[in-house]
């Protein structure tokens, strides 16, 4: 596996280029060649979640995609949420909710959120719980997940 | 990492440890459930690869021998040279320059197998056809008995007898983390570095000392930030033992990340197993004697430290704990299959104790003509009963079971509730309420059951306390911190807490069935009070006080609170905890400080296990809404009331209660691993075995009782495991419930409900 691709995209608003294996996914590219370690694999296939970024927006398993398919796009990982010592209001949210306890979800469900904030206003709690369902969670039982989606969205309804 | 840090992505899990100078590791396992491994070779025209087999592992590694009682002893080895177990067995192991190249080189490394039959069910393994340990006589890895033939007169002059045969599901913890293992080995300090994903850090070097035959000060054993871990991190597994002996090897650092493939076929699986419970009743519906007899699937091996009997002794030990009777007769028996070696999942042994208990005592009441809440009312211990010591000798300090059913009663409203039910019907749908009471066995004092903690304030005046514990995700160091902070009189966050590293910290049991709170919180508790009354001792010098100092003096005379050290008949003359501190440790003082002060300086360390088990108890009510035709239900209610004794903390309590709901609700009516009758996993990806997602999981209604505990220093009873064994029970009581129909056997996928609202039997 020698043969290498150039790749050039932008990750949390900075300009990146790198050469690439063909093969590496976006997620081992972003963990192990940029050392944002914030992205976690739960499962490799596409299940957990747990290694959603935002493409151009969108909220994308990053396991699923390879490096070079991200050709030109903007990607936004967990790293990129907070600005300096200030958590995003999501982030403070979901710390003051009870909404995280090993943290190894946490990336993915943040990231999923964002997606899912940016587009939905004021949602009820089915419509949470069914924007979540993409992220497996095995500490909370989910509840402080909602509660702070629900707290950001402005609307507990 | 602080929960700040974990939400920034900046945990530290094993995948993410630096590792510049790591090669990779990738493990060729076996596509066979039983097989003679005949030969391994490199891949066709590879030169210079490093690959090792079970030959080269056992030609300088002791294989273990994991030993308590009632266990057959045999020669565990890591990689077995000769015979693959299960499939996902490891083999053989191969070293490359990246986790892609290794992979690679795992696919294209060639064994030569011959297939040997697969023994996959008990019934099977009980049968001894096939026998899978050479070295014993049969395929019973676990054997336990007690009380023997007590029950037999009770059960011939009963009332009532009922006793049925309950299956549960081979299931597995899935951490959303998987495994992983990160190992150095210093030629020139002769020392192994190993960091690993694992609930048991000494245990784990207890382990790798026995195999690798070296001294236990010659392993370092880290744990970094754990994702998550629910009993499936608290063994000691094949992977950690290959990756230190290969970085001895090979000279350099060495790392393996598993996937999820090998996480669902290659780490440990749990639950599986059935119990025969028998219960015998008076005409009142008073139980009066019990008879269990559990049987195990063990798969593979007996894993360390707890061994192949965990699941189905627990389950039997802990029979009916919560109910009066006079007389229990059990039995529990593991086997070895081919199938991937059983160890812990949350809930261990009691998620079959609380399924069987509570369905039965459902049967039962459908026979007495009680209702389900009632037939609990009178045979759940009462308060006044308590001490209480079990048929099984289980010991009970204090309860209030009664009062925990009655809350969670009230608070689902469940008189209206089964008003409902009378009056109010819909075609197709069936409401059904599931009722469930039991405790939990928690700080386990088992294997070996004692915690260390050091607590230490340095000449700075920072605050460590060092624990034997190793948290996975639940919040330890708050806990922690808070009652090392309560004890000292300084605020929360002079305190820092230390874990998982066992250069630093003293031995102990690690972290597994809810022992947090009641054995590490009651150890280290006793090392805080030791250091306050030294601090307390400085002060009262400082102070001037003559005499005897005793510790019933200062602790009498004198109040620490707000970082100050003061009179208790005169609070406004004190001496200031730090003064205290360089006082002790610079003795700037114009007197000398008695030997016992200057003795370890401000430091304490305490090692304790606890006289006896500490178990909390709960009281669950569900209300199901049945789509008879299709066999989906909804959770409509569900309301869990528990009593932990003294709640250590609220946040952590509430979300140990809902999350381990959660799982219950995973383990009630999704969760099962399925082999074929070749011994082929069904179920290695998150596509078949799966796992509650926020659609699954309805709002769960906590509910507290705090009756103290007399054992525990703290006043707390450990919890966190009663949502996982108590929830499949109820929610089978209420589809039983809204069926009308008997349910015996665990998930209640749609396809058994669907079949039960048919009539069809034994699904």
């Amino acid at each position: 596996m020698s043969a290498r691709a150039a790749l050039s995209l932008q990750v949390n608003g900075a300009a990146v280029d790198r050469d690439v294996e063909p093969r590496l996914t976006l997620a081992d590219f972003l963990r192990n060649e940029l050392k944002l370690t914030g992205t976690h694999l739960g499962c490799e296939h596409g299940v957990c979640g747990a290694c959603t970024v935002l493409v151009d927006g969108e909220a994308v398993r990053s396991c699923l995609l390879f490096a070079v398919q991200a050709q030109g796009r903007s990607i936004t990982t967990v790293e990129g949420l907070a600005q300096g010592a200030d958590l995003h209001p999501l982030q403070r949210a979901l710390l003051e909710r009870n909404g995280l306890q090993c943290g190894f979800c946490t990336p993915g469900v943040l990231m999923t959120a964002m997606e899912f904030l940016e587009n939905t206003s004021v949602p009820t709690r089915e419509e949470i719980r069914k924007a979540l369902s993409g992220t497996i969670c095995r500490c909370t039982g989910y509840q402080g997940m909602v509660d702070a989606i629900a707290e950001i969205a402005g609307g507990d309804r | 990492m602080t929960r700040e840090q974990l939400i920034r992505g900046e945990g530290q899990f094993i995948a993410d440890l630096p590792d510049a100078d790591c090669r990779w590791v990738a493990f060729v396992r076996s596509p066979h459930a039983h097989a003679r491994v005949l030969s391994v070779l490199p891949p066709e025209g590879a030169r210079d690869v490093t690959l090792v087999t079970g030959h080269d592992l056992a030609s300088s590694i002791q294989p273990l021998r994991v030993q308590a009682p009632g266990l057959n002893v045999y020669d565990w080895h890591p990689m077995h040279p000769e015979r693959a177990l299960f499939v996902g067995d490891p083999v053989a192991a191969v070293v490359a320059d990246s986790p892609y190249e290794a992979e690679d080189l795992a696919d294209a490394v060639r064994i030569e197998y011959e297939p040997l039959p697969a023994v996959t069910s008990l019934e099977a393994a009980a049968g001894n056809e096939t026998t899978i340990h050479p070295d014993l006589s049969d395929n019973v890895l676990f054997k336990f008995a007690l009380n023997e033939g007590a029950a037999t007169e009770a059960f011939a002059s009963a009332d009532l007898v009922v006793e049925r045969t309950f299956r549960y599901p081979r299931q597995t913890a899935v951490p959303l983390e998987c495994r992983g293992v990160l190992a150095r080995y210093d030629p020139r300090e002769q020392r192994f570095t190993v960091w690993t994903s694992t609930q048991v850090p000494h245990y784990l070097r207890n382990g790798l000392s026995q195999i690798l035959g070296v001294p236990e000060d010659d392993i370092r054993v880290i744990r970094p930030d754990v994702g998550g871990a629910f009993g499936l991190k608290a063994q000691l597994f094949p992977e950690e033992v290959i990756l230190p002996w290969l970085a001895r090897e090979t000279g350099g650092a060495l790392k393996w990340v598993e996937d999820r493939r090998e996480n669902l076929l290659a780490s440990v699986h749990a639950h599986e197993g059935t119990l025969t419970l028998g219960a015998a009743f008076d005409g009142d519906g008073n139980l009066r004697a019990v008879r269990a007899r559990a049987e195990g699937d063990a798969g593979a091996h007996s894993v360390f430290p707890f061994g192949a009997g965990l699941d189905p002794f627990t389950t039997v030990i802990n029979i009916f704990g919560a109910y009066r009777h006079e007389i229990a007769e059990i039995d529990a028996t593991s086997y070895a299959t081919n199938k991937a070696p059983a160890g812990s999942y949350r809930g261990v042994g009691q998620v079959l104790s609380v399924f069987a208990v509570e369905r039965l005592l459902d049967i039962a009441a459908g026979e007495l003509g009680l209702d389900p809440a009632e037939i609990r009312r009178r045979n759940l211990l009462r308060t006044d009963d308590f001490p209480h010591t079990t048929p099984t000798g289980n010991a009970f300090d204090t309860g209030n079971y009664q009062e925990t059913l009655r809350m969670a009663l009230a608070r689902a409203d469940y008189d209206g509730l089964r008003a409902e039910q009378r009056t109010a019907a819909t075609a197709g749908k069936q409401l059904g309420v599931g009722v469930g009471t039991f405790n939990e066995v928690t700080g386990v004092t088992l294997y070996p059951g004692y915690d260390g903690a050091r607590v230490r304030i340095a000449p700075d005046g920072t605050i460590q306390g060092f624990m034997s514990s190793a948290s996975s995700g639940q919040g330890h160091a708050e806990v922690y911190g808070r009652l090392i902070a309560e004890e000292l009189g300084v605020s929360r966050d002079r305190v820092q807490i230390v874990e998982g590293d066992t250069d630093l910290c003293p031995s102990g049991s690690g972290t597994y069935a809810s022992r947090t709170a009641v054995t590490m919180g009651n150890t280290l508790t006793l090392a805080s009070q030791d250091l306050r009354r030294k601090l307390l001792k400085v002060a009262a010098l400082m102070l001037k006080f003559e005499g005897e100092l005793s510790d019933a003096r200062v602790e009498r005379e004198l109040t620490i609170a707000d970082g100050r050290i003061c009179l208790a008949e005169d609070p406004a003359t004190g001496v200031d905890f730090d003064e205290v501190v360089q006082a002790a440790y610079l003795q700037t003082l114009d007197f000398a400080l008695p030997q016992e002060i200057v003795e370890a300086g401000l430091e304490v360390t305490r090692y304790e296990k606890l006289p006896q088990n500490v178990f909390s108890n709960t009281a669950i009510v569900a209300a199901v809404d049945v789509d008879t035709e299709t066999g989906h239900f909804e959770i409509r209610r569900l309301v869990m009331v528990g009593d932990c004794g003294r709640i250590l903390d609220r946040e952590t309590v509430d979300g140990q209660a809902i999350g381990g709901a959660a799982m219950g609700i995973g383990c009630g009516t999704l969760e099962q691993l399925a082999y074929d009758a070749d011994g082929q996993l069904l179920t290695a990806s998150l596509m078949d075995y799966l796992v509650p997602t926020a659609m699954e999981v309805p709002p769960i209604e906590v509910g507290h009782l705090e009756t103290p505990s007399s054992v525990t220093r703290n006043a707390a009873k450990g919890m966190g495991e009663s949502g996982t064994m108590g929830i499949p029970a109820v929610l089978a009581n209420a589809v039983a419930d809204a069926l009308g129909a008997e349910v015996t056997e665990l998930p209640l996928s749609e396809e058994r409900i669907a079949g039960l609202a048919m009539g069809a039997s034994s699904l």
